[in-house]
Order: C-alpha cells, then sequence, then structure tokens
C-alpha cells in the first residue's frame, strides 16, 4: 500500500481514470430496456471493462503483475465493439463479415501473446490492428450513414456519438498503442506523461458513450 | 539507426497524438457538414417533389370538374332533350292496333325511367340544387337522402350570410360528399354531426362522428386515397385541415379556409 503514498497527481489521474466508466454503467443500468442491441453491448464492454481494470489496479497495488489483463481486456474490447458494428452495419455488410473478424482477431491475439509478446510486454501489435479495424468499422458506418440518409438529427442519435467516440478514442491513441513497448526504453516521466494523455482520452471516451446512452429515446425504433 | 533521444521521442509522440485527435475530428467534422448537406438536398427534392404532385393532382381536380360539369351539360341539354322529344312523339303516336299497345307502353316507360336515370347521373355529376340553389341546399338534400336511406342520423347546423363563389362552392360539396361517403364505407357510425359556420373571414366546417374511428399516423396507402383528394381540396381552398381520431372514438375534422371579401 506504500505505493500509493508516493504517488504523483498524474499517476493518480492514470490510476482513477477507469472510475469514469462508472457513468456509462449507470446511465446504462437505468435506461437497460431502452437499449438497442448494439448499445446493450456498448453498455456492456463498459461493465467488463471497469471489473479489469479494477483487478488490474488491485493487481498493482499488491505488485502482482498485471500485464495479461491488457492482453485479455484488448480481446473483450474488441469482441464487444465489433458485435456494436456487426449490429449496426447489419444489411449494409454481409452478416457473416464481422463474427469471421471476430474470429480471426482473437486467434491473431491468442499467436501474438504465445509467439510474439508475451505477458511481459504490451500487445502492442495487437492494439494497433484493434484501433485500425475499429477505426475502419466507423468509417464504414459513417458512409452507411451517408448513404442511407435514414437520420435527420444526428446530434440525437446514439449511434452517431459511440462512432464518434471509437474513432476519436482510437486514432487519437494510435500513437500510443504503436510506442507502448518502445516507450519503456525512455524515461518513467516520459511514460507517466504519455499515458495521462492516454488517460484523458480515455475519459473523453467513456463521456461520449455515457452520452450516447443517456441521449437513448424511448421509443427504441425512433431515429431522433 | 540510433534510436531518438527522449525530447525528440516526446515531440514525435506528442506532435503524432495531437496530429491523430485533430485528423479525427476533422473526419467527424467533415461527415456532419456533408451528411447535413446531402440530407438538405434530400429534403428540398422530397419537397419539390410533393409540391409537384400537389398541382399534379390539384390539376387533375379541376380537369374532373370541368369534365364533370361539360358532360352534365351535354347530358341535360342534349341527351335529355332527345330522350324528351322522343317521349313526345311516342305520346302522340297513339296505337291504333290492341296487339302493338302494350309495346308501345313499355317503351314509354323506358323512356321515363332513362330520363330519370339521366336526370340522377347528371345530378351526381353537378347537382342542380347546388347551382341552383346553393351549397346549403345541396348538403341538406345529401344529408336527407343518407337519414332517408336509413344509413345514419345527420344533424346539419350551418349558418352562411350569402352564396359562395361557385368554385369554392363545388369543392366544399365535393369535401363533404367525400366524408360521408367515407363515413358510409368506415366509420360503421349511427350519429353524425355536420356544422358549416361562417365567421368574418373564414368558414368553419366541423364533421363528427361516434364511429369506429381509425389511425390517422398510418401509412397513407392504407388510409387511401380519399384522405389525399380531400387535402388537396383543402389545400385549393387554402385552408387548413384538423383530423382528430382514435380507435373505438369516432373521428372528428375541423376545416377551416378563407373567404376574400371583394
Amino acid at each position: 500500500m506504500e505505493v500509493l503514498l508516493k504517488l504523483t497527481p498524474q499517476q493518480w489521474a492514470i490510476l482513477d481514470a477507469f472510475l469514469v466508466t462508472l457513468i456509462p454503467i449507470a446511465i446504462g443500468f437505468f435506461r437497460y430496456n431502452q437499449l438497442s442491441i448494439a448499445l446493450r453491448s456498448v453498455f456492456w464492454f463498459c461493465v467488463t471493462g471497469f471489473c479489469l481494470d479494477a483487478i488490474g489496479r488491485v493487481f498493482w497495488v499488491l505488485s502482482i503483475p498485471n500485464l495479461f489483463l491488457g492482453h485479455l481486456s484488448t480481446i473483450v474490447e474488441f469482441v464487444f465493439f465489433a458485435n456494436v458494428y456487426r449490429f449496426a452495419l447489419r444489411g449494409f455488410v454481409k452478416p457473416a463479415l464481422i463474427p469471421a473478424i471476430i474470429g480471426l482477431f482473437t486467434l491473431l491475439a491468442i499467436i501474438n501473446t504465445i509467439f510474439l509478446q508475451s505477458f511481459k510486454f504490451n500487445n502492442s501489435n495487437i492494439k494497433i490492428i484493434e484501433a485500425v479495424l475499429l477505426i475502419a468499422f466507423a468509417l464504414v458506418f459513417f458512409y452507411k450513414l451517408v448513404h442511407e440518409l435514414v437520420v435527420s438529427r444526428l446530434e440525437k442519435y446514439p449511434m452517431f456519438w459511440v462512432n464518434c467516440a471509437v474513432i476519436i478514442y482510437f486514432s487519437s491513441n494510435l500513437f500510443v498503442f504503436i510506442y507502448s513497448n518502445y516507450l519503456l526504453l525512455y524515461s518513467k516521466q516520459l511514460g507517466i506523461q504519455i499515458w495521462f494523455i492516454h488517460s484523458l482520452f480515455f475519459i473523453l471516451f467513456h463521456i461520449i458513450l455515457a452520452f450516447s446512452l443517456w441521449i437513448v429515446p424511448r421509443n427504441p425504433n425512433s431515429h431522433g | 539507426m540510433d534510436r531518438p533521444t527522449e525530447p525528440e521521442f516526446a515531440w514525435l509522440m506528442f506532435v503524432g497524438i495531437l496530429l491523430m485527435f485533430l485528423l479525427s475530428m476533422a473526419v467527424v467534422a467533415f461527415f456532419v457538414f456533408y451528411q447535413r448537406k446531402l440530407h438538405g438536398q434530400q429534403t428540398a427534392m422530397e419537397r419539390l417533389k410533393l409540391e409537384e404532385q400537389k398541382k399534379l393532382l390539384q390539376a387533375e381536380i379541376t380537369a374532373q370538374e370541368n369534365e364533370r360539369a361539360r358532360i352534365a351539360r351535354d347530358l341535360h341539354d342534349e341527351v335529355g332533350v332527345l330522350l324528351s322529344t322522343a317521349k313526345l312523339y311516342m305520346t302522340m303516336c297513339r296505337p291504333l292496333e290492341e296487339k302493338i299497345k302494350q309495346l308501345h307502353l313499355n317503351a314509354e316507360n323506358l323512356l321515363d325511367e332513362g330520363v330519370l336515370k339521366l336526370r340522377s347521373i347528371a345530378q351526381n355529376l353537378l347537382p342542380e340544387n347546388l347551382r341552383l340553389f346553393g351549397l346549403v341546399s345541396a348538403i341538406e338534400r345529401n344529408c336527407w337522402q343518407m337519414e332517408e336511406a336509413g344509413v345514419f342520423s345527420v344533424q346539419f347546423n350551418h349558418h352562411l350570410e350569402k352564396r359562395l363563389p361557385e368554385e369554392v362552392e363545388i369543392h366544399v360539396y365535393r369535401i363533404v360528399q367525400e366524408i360521408l361517403n367515407n363515413a358510409i364505407k368506415h366509420a360503421q357510425a349511427t350519429q353524425i354531426k355536420l356544422s358549416l359556420q361562417q365567421q368574418s373571414y373564414s368558414i368553419t366546417l366541423i364533421y363528427e362522428d361516434n364511429g369506429v374511428g381509425f389511425l390517422p399516423d398510418k401509412p397513407r396507402k392504407e388510409v387511401g386515397l380519399g384522405l389525399t383528394t380531400l387535402s388537396s381540396r383543402v389545400q385549393m381552398l387554402q385552408g387548413e385541415m384538423l383530423l382528430q381520431s382514435a380507435l373505438g372514438e369516432g373521428v372528428h375534422i375541423t376545416i377551416n379556409f378563407p373567404i376574400f371579401v371583394t
């Protein structure tokens, strides 16, 4: 527990950032019946993410290696968000495409952990693939919205905000994912600064997700 | 190749993150702008298409009225006269032989029936009552016919200071005709209240029934062409129509249109 007393404010921010996940969880919990299948997937992503992050923090405090949780959370994160797009892009891409990508991604993640980046390292390879795939899904979803033109007020359409959150979070953090292992070669102070910036994007990401769950219309068929 | 120094690496990271963040924001902003632009164009096109359809429908209604009036006139003035003349000749040539007396009578009866049918068709095409005695009289006649047929009881209240322009009278009469026809076909009502009231610069037509009602939000195809024609006629009068109904709660229609005092 002594380790907690030595933390700088930036380190505290990095450590506590995951608590922001409680906002979308609380909103999603109270509005669960009104959520579409895609948004329920967002809600369950938040719940699972919160649990994994909480366990990771406990391990860190107890000085138990916790990088394996990062490997696991990458797969969980991708599966939930790919699932969001599986429903959001229904009728626009082949039904088997996204489940196939999920399967392939999970296989790659396992191979990467076994042969390339063990639990002693950040799984940067897989994080990059995840970010690129989710950005691609988000762009396809934007294309779908432009192509169909059925949503008249984007600001009231929850999936638009989920999409914005995905694009902003994964694009902004792409450099962090690419250099997360390389970063270990430099000073701890630089690492803290970079992960602090990552935490800010993490908070922004979850606030936007919370907002998207908040604006869900009472009638789930409405497009707003 | 040597790895970059810490300041160089830090600079690369911060600038990279910032650029990616700005790029993602730019993508979102571009999408929002582009989507709004396309949506605006689509809405404008739909509005234009709708306007065009309205114009077409209104032109069709006008053409239909003109055609009805022409056919009614032709029937009355030409075919009616021919039949009446034929009847007159038949009356003049009294048959001498008993054998053809019955045939002669049959022919006279057929001619009488023909004249009656012709009047009825002409009446439907362009009600003589409407032309001669005005809107109130024509609507009263319609209501009376419905009560006579035992369909339902109709209560008609009216207050019109003077006759309206012929075109307006025809449109209002057709609106009432359409509403009453719909009531016969779908309402299953026992009581109907109809009111036609003139205010200073406008006329209000109110229809109420105690029938089964319907869901006005249903897709237009299901509601039928009748309501589309109705709303087109109301638009031709530069008026407004408010339709309220729910299942089991009857139908309430209020139509208000201006009258231009010259």
